[in-house]
């Protein structure tokens, strides 16, 4: 004989022994009392198994070396054992008919369907399947001790018989207390019941310590016994049909049928789960709570770990009694069967974490990654500020793989891109590029970008690297919609970018062989070759100093960006992170949508009136912006100057101490000396100073540097 | 009888059907509606007032919820309203003597990237100029706050710091809808339950009064408070709202012994855990992405709620989940909540409560019973429906607790 | 868990094509390509030679590194199905498109139940971490 260990001490099982029959086999009750059902429906023989609370031990096979543990008298069970990672497989399947229940009625079901030449599948807790729940789909989710079992299906047949009803009466939580279908499992084991008498309706109490030694019934008799089967009836184990009202399930047999409920309690506990009593029914009853459901949630009955199985013929019962309706059943809800976090969460990811084809680069400088946009981004390389100087003083490699690409095609796309931008797009000459904003239909601003004109008809759109997710939606929703002809090829994760910033930016595209001929001048593009690796060259800036933008694919990626790294080692070179990038954009003045924008930001509140062309016949958003330009202007972005030290990003600004806004952005300007910011002012009349952090802020135009745009030009 | 039963007070209920006409008919017998109806009656002396539910009191979201009690919102007139809900519920149980099992817990909103500590910064320095307190902390204080952590977030999601909500807590729901309803039913307000709202009686283009399964009943004032349904009631006084419903799921474990003393979230993740009173690990995440109006909870959601969690808290891993539920969410373009007239004379709303009603129901109660006894009420002027219209939205998207 | 060997990927070379469907239908593929149809308007040639598609003026064809492929056994396949693919896998030959293990994935499916497995290489890393 194998042994489990039980509260610490082994004992010996039969091979088949549930645990449960393990714990009878050697004079235990495997809880601490109540009448056992031995079917999975009530919470009686619930145990903490290998160290997880609450697991039904009649429904566990007993295993060798298996540690189970009564939950603690008079308070919760912990989890214990290991808690990291528990790992359980998962297994996908599919079937077309499934019945669940291998009783009669199941067994029935199953051969007429096989006999119609259907495959069926027939799912039975005797053989280690425990249906959690049945959901949309249809499918079906099965807890096995094994692992856990997703199930799609067509047809669902329940077949699930019927649960037996637990006594009410005083004594009921004693041990020795059987249905009957749980005694013949006992006694099927080979267990000896010893005295054992049957009772039903008859019944009135139990009585003995710890165990039943006696029986009373309402002729007010008494009979002593070792065990006692209580036979009452039972009730349709529906809850998989009541729990997914419009999955469509057929229910055969016992499930399927009315069952008379019991008589009304009298008394003693009604729900074994909370140790509910009648005298608490009656009590919630008597201050007005009438409702099946009222009852339920203000005496708690019924929302214990069995979820009404027991209790609910009983309280179906007593709310009949009492108004005289037979209430319906109260709602089912998953887990029929109950799984483990761990269990339910099997086979699930929670997001994906992309990498750019320079991530081992990045790493190998030493670079503090963090996640953006579902990307790995450099936040530093250990240094901003010197990150910083590198960009304003010198030349410096940005890693800007993560910016939406989008290459649009077709005989309609001029067309198009006029309505989908709020800026011109036809006169956008080929070789040249311009910066654009999308709005939605409310005229709020969604994201930014660039437009490259490649062709008559052939562009190549630019998205933030948050935006380009739903870039491709959003192009193709319009598009469709409008019935216009354009291709569309999202070639974000395609095409690697690395942008060359700096006033030695020109310098270092020299020395990887671009003559200054074949440079591209601001807010132009080009194919070139640099460092004989071919480019799509974009001229643009964010940092405000003279940029490139190298787009290439991505198989070349280090092969670029490590001879850029060695040709410009000579002018100083070094990469900057976003930590820099931030800072120096806001020295430009160039809002990060999502960061300096709200939901609800129309152009004008951020200051970009100058990007949208209100004169032109349509574009999405036009209608908004038009019906709410004669609105109060009562919410601003604004640029702001302080002394330093910078303060913290979501700082409340204050005009005469009252809250009109929040920072957006901060740094303490290396350039400078001070803070730049940018911020809300949300109420009229906008200030000229305000107070952020206790101190006093200026309202500054923006941008804080190089107001010209020179340096973009260099 | 146990502690829970004994402290229940009486409703008590009127005999008989609906009168023909009231001075006020509130559509829906959730926790907003029955707060507004208490409010009138108690501040007001405004008692010729009908409550009505298709269903039993309560038996919407208002018992479908995580029960949590925050002001941790991210713009000014959120953090102003919803404190001063906050502070209503500290007081509840003296003003209307019914235990709601109010718990101070305190709230920590986590953050895994430098991205999502911004936000949490800025929620705590935006509540703590708005009177509610908000710290932002590092993970050592998260350790010492909640020691199940892992701060490594299975070694995928670091926690960088969080912010840190003094004051948050949590009431049993039903309990609260309940103390609602009996201090409303005490007053003399009417409240009928299985009396569903058909239709609305109009003249010209006034809301005169409510078309119910038991006849007609006129009204001075039809305030719409019900949830999930609300975009078709509006729509019988011809009122569009910007308004879409989603299901959101939420599921209990069953009971363990553990001290979980805080309420956890987390911004990347978006996922909330506490522990109920009962022992209960009760543990919710964001609503479903497409619009639906079913009760139902998919084993997806499950699955995801249960990763996302298990992961910051190793132990949760053997907690057997029990039940899970579904609300239907109103959630607004600006997921802020919608309140006051709708521009149609006799008609205003409660809505827009997404995920976020159940901490606002003493507030809003209040606030909009003010409203109708006085036209104005000061907190709520910003989230009058007509903000849409002039461009003045209540955006504060990150504070959903739900995306 | 899995018992089958984990897939290997490699960097994929090709083409990328976005054209009318019925120009792409009717266009004459390089010899040797491999074609898998993405969507009506959508090819991925797999191959050298550049493809062209004198159907479609404003066809967009551009090459395409952007995937990692792994050609998979009909038990390799079965396999990852049976652990990691949540949907319900069709019958070969076709492309089937969905998350596998959380990563969305492609699967060029032939009539022998072998598949090529194809995904973003931004994503490889996360799809092997899953399928190892």
């Amino acid at each position: 004989m194998s042994r489990v260990v039980y509260d610490g001490t082994p004992i010996e099982y039969e091979p088949g022994d549930s645990l449960a029959i393990a714990a009878l086999r050697a004079g235990q009750h495997p809880a601490r009392g109540g009448t056992l059902c031995l079917a999975g429906d009530c919470g009686n023989c619930s145990a903490i198994v290998d160290g997880t609370p609450w697991v039904r031990t009649c429904q566990t096979e007993a295993r060798p070396g298996a540690m189970v543990q009564r939950h603690p008298n008079g308070s919760h069970p912990s989890p214990g054992g290991p808690e990291h990672h528990t790992q359980v497989t998962v297994r996908h399947r599919s079937a077309d008919h499934v019945v669940i229940g291998n009783g009669d009625s199941g067994a029935a079901a199953a051969a007429a369907l096989r006999s119609e030449g259907h495959d069926v599948l027939v799912l039975d807790e005797a053989d280690g399947d425990e249906v959690v729940g049945v959901f949309d789909g249809p499918s079906i989710i099965v807890r096995r001790n094994d692992g856990i079992e997703h199930f799609h299906v067509h047809h669902i047949t329940l077949a699930t018989g019927a649960a037996e009803v637990h006594p009410v009466c005083p004594g009921n939580l004693l041990a020795g207390i059987f249905t009957p279908k749980a005694a013949a499992k006992v006694q099927a084991a080979g267990l000896d019941l010893g005295n054992v008498v049957t009772v039903g309706a008859e019944l009135k109490a139990f009585h003995g310590e710890g165990r039943v030694s006696e029986v009373e019934l309402v002729d007010g008799s008494r009979v002593s016994c070792d065990n006692v089967i209580v036979n009452l009836g039972s009730a349709p184990r529906d809850v998989l049909a009541r729990m997914a009202p419009l999955v469509p399930v057929q229910i055969v047999g016992p499930a399927a049928e009315a069952h008379a409920l019991p008589a009304a309690p009298q008394e003693g506990v009604l729900c074994p789960c909370g140790k509910i009593t009648v005298e608490d029914l009656d009590g919630v009853w008597n201050k007005g709570f009438h409702d099946l459901e009222l009852v339920k949630r203000s005496s708690l009955c019924g929302t214990g770990t069995c979820q009404g199985a027991v209790c609910m013929p009983h309280l179906r019962s007593f709310v009949a009694d009492r108004s005289g309706v037979e209430p319906k059943p109260f709602t089912a809800r998953p887990a029929a069967r109950q799984v483990s976090m761990a269990e339910a969460a099997a086979g699930y990811h929670i997001d994906t974490f992309r990498r750019t084809p320079l991530h081992g680069e990045h790493t190998k400088l030493g670079a503090t990654l963090d996640k953006f946009g579902g990307w790995f981004r450099p936040w530093n390389y250990g240094d901003a500020v010197s990150e910083y100087w590198a960009v304003r003083e010198g030349v410096s490699l940005g890693d800007v793989s993560t910016l939406g690409k989008m290459m649009v095609s077709g005989p309609d796309v001029v067309e198009a891109l006029e309505r989908l931008y709020p800026n011109h797009v036809h006169d956008i000459k080929v070789g040249r590029s311009r910066y654009v904003i999308n709005l939605n239909e409310r005229g709020h601003v969604l994201d930014d970008g660039m437009i490259c004109r490649e062709g008559d008809t052939r562009f190549l759109l630019t998205f933030t690297s948050g935006g380009a997710s739903t870039a491709e939606m959003w192009v193709r929703d319009w598009v469709e919609t409008w019935g216009l002809k354009v291709h569309v090829l999202d070639r974000t994760v395609s095409h690697g970018a690395i942008n060359v910033t700096g006033p030695l930016a020109g310098e270092l595209l020299r020395r990887a062989g671009v003559s200054d001929d074949d440079r591209p001048k601001f807010l132009q593009h080009r194919h070139i070759d640099v460092a004989g690796i071919p480019c799509h060259v974009m001229r643009l800036s964010f940092t405000g100093e003279a940029s490139f933008e190298l787009h290439h694919q991505i198989d070349q990626s280090v092969e670029l960006w490590q001879a850029l790294m060695e040709l410009g080692a000579p002018l100083g070179i070094k990469p900057h992170g976003l930590q820099a990038l931030f800072g120096l954009r806001l020295e430009k003045g160039h809002v990060i949508v999502g960061q300096d924008t709200e939901l609800d930001s129309t152009p004008r509140r951020i200051n970009m009136d100058w990007a949208v062309k209100l004169e032109k016949d349509a574009f999405v958003g036009r209608d908004a912006l038009i019906r709410t330009a004669s609105l109060p202007d009562e919410r601003r972005l604004f640029g702001f100057t302080m002394d330093g030290p910078a303060p913290l990003e979501g700082s409340v600004i204050r005009v005469n101490g009252d809250v009109v806004g929040h920072v957006t952005s901060s740094w303490d300007s290396p350039m400078y000396g001070h803070a730049v910011l940018m911020g809300w002012q949300k109420r009229l009349p906008h200030a000229d100073v305000v107070e952020i952090d206790g101190r006093e802020a200026r309202v500054s135009a923006v941008p804080f540097y190089d107001k010209e745009g020179a340096r973009a030009r260099m | 009888m146990n502690e829970f039963v004994e402290t229940l007070l009486d409703l008590p209920w009127q005999v008989g059907d609906p009168k023909p006409a009231y001075d006020v008919v509130i559509i829906g017998a959730g926790g907003h509606g029955l707060a507004t109806a208490y409010y009138l009656a108690t501040r007001h002396g405004i008692t010729n007032v009908c409550v009505l539910d298709s269903n039993f009191i309560g038996s919407g979201n208002s018992g479908r919820n995580t029960t949590i009690i925050r002001s941790n919102y991210g713009i000014p007139e959120s953090v102003a309203f919803y404190q001063h809900s906050l502070e209503m519920y500290q007081r509840l149980e003296d003003e209307t003597g019914c235990w709601i099992m109010h718990s101070q817990k305190g709230q920590i909103w986590l953050a895994h990237s430098v991205s999502t500590a911004r936000t949490e910064q800025t929620r705590a320095l935006m509540n703590q100029a708005m009177g509610a307190k908000t710290d932002y902390i590092g993970p050592k204080e998260i350790k010492d706050l909640c020691p199940q952590i892992d701060l490594s977030g299975g070694g995928r999601y670091p926690v960088h710091g969080a912010s840190y909500h003094h004051e948050g807590a949590t009431a049993r729901h039903d309990r609260v809808v309940w103390a609602y309803a009996q201090g409303a039913l005490r007053a003399g307000v009417h409240v009928h339950q299985h009396t569903p709202v058909t239709g609305l009686l109009m003249d010209g283009d006034r809301v005169t009064g409510v078309q119910t399964s038991k006849g007609n009943i006129s009204a001075g004032t039809v305030i719409s408070a019900v949830g999930g349904n609300v975009t078709t009631v509006a729509n019988w006084a011809g009122v569009r709202l910007p308004i879409r419903t989603h299901a959101l799921q939420a599921f209990v474990t069953n009971a363990h012994a553990q001290e979980f003393a805080p309420i956890v979230s987390s911004n990347d993740l978006v996922f909330y855990v506490s522990q109920t009173p009962r022992g209960q690990m009760l543990i919710g995440a964001e609503y479903d992405r497409f619009a639906s109006y079913r009760q139902a909870t998919s084993f997806a959601y499950l699955q995801a709620c249960s990763k996302k969690s298990i992961t910051m808290f190793p132990f949760l891993s053997k907690l057997r989940i029990m039940r899970s539920w579904t609300g239907i969410c109103d959630v607004s373009t600006d997921f802020s909540p919608i309140m006051g007239d709708t521009g149609v004379p006799g008609f205003m709303i409660s809505t827009g409560w997404g995920t976020w009603g159940f901490k606002a129901i003493p507030a809003g109660g209040e606030q909009l019973a003010q409203l109708v006894a006085t036209g104005s009420a000061p907190l709520i002027e910003p989230f009058g429906l007509d903000r849409f219209a002039k461009e003045a939205a209540m955006a504060d998207p990150s504070s959903a607790g739900t995306r | 868990m899995p018992a089958c060997e984990p897939p290997r990927f490699e960097g994929l070379v090709g083409w990328r094509i976005i054209a009318d469907p019925s120009a792409l239908d009717a266009a004459p593929w390089p010899a040797g390509s491999h074609v898998v149809r993405i969507s009506p308007d959508d090819a991925f040639v797999i191959g050298a030679a550049e493809p062209g598609v004198p159907g479609d003026e404003h066809a967009i064809v551009t090459p395409e590194l952007g995937f990692a492929g792994a050609a998979v056994s009909a038990e390799q396949v079965a396999d990852i199905a049976l652990h990691h693919i949540e949907w319900q896998m069709p019958t070969g030959p076709c492309v089937a498109q969905g998350q596998i293990a959380g990563v969305p994935s492609k699967l060029v499916l032939h009539a022998d139940g072998s598949a090529l497995l194809l995904v973003a290489c931004a994503a490889r890393h996360e799809l092997e971490d899953r399928l190892g």
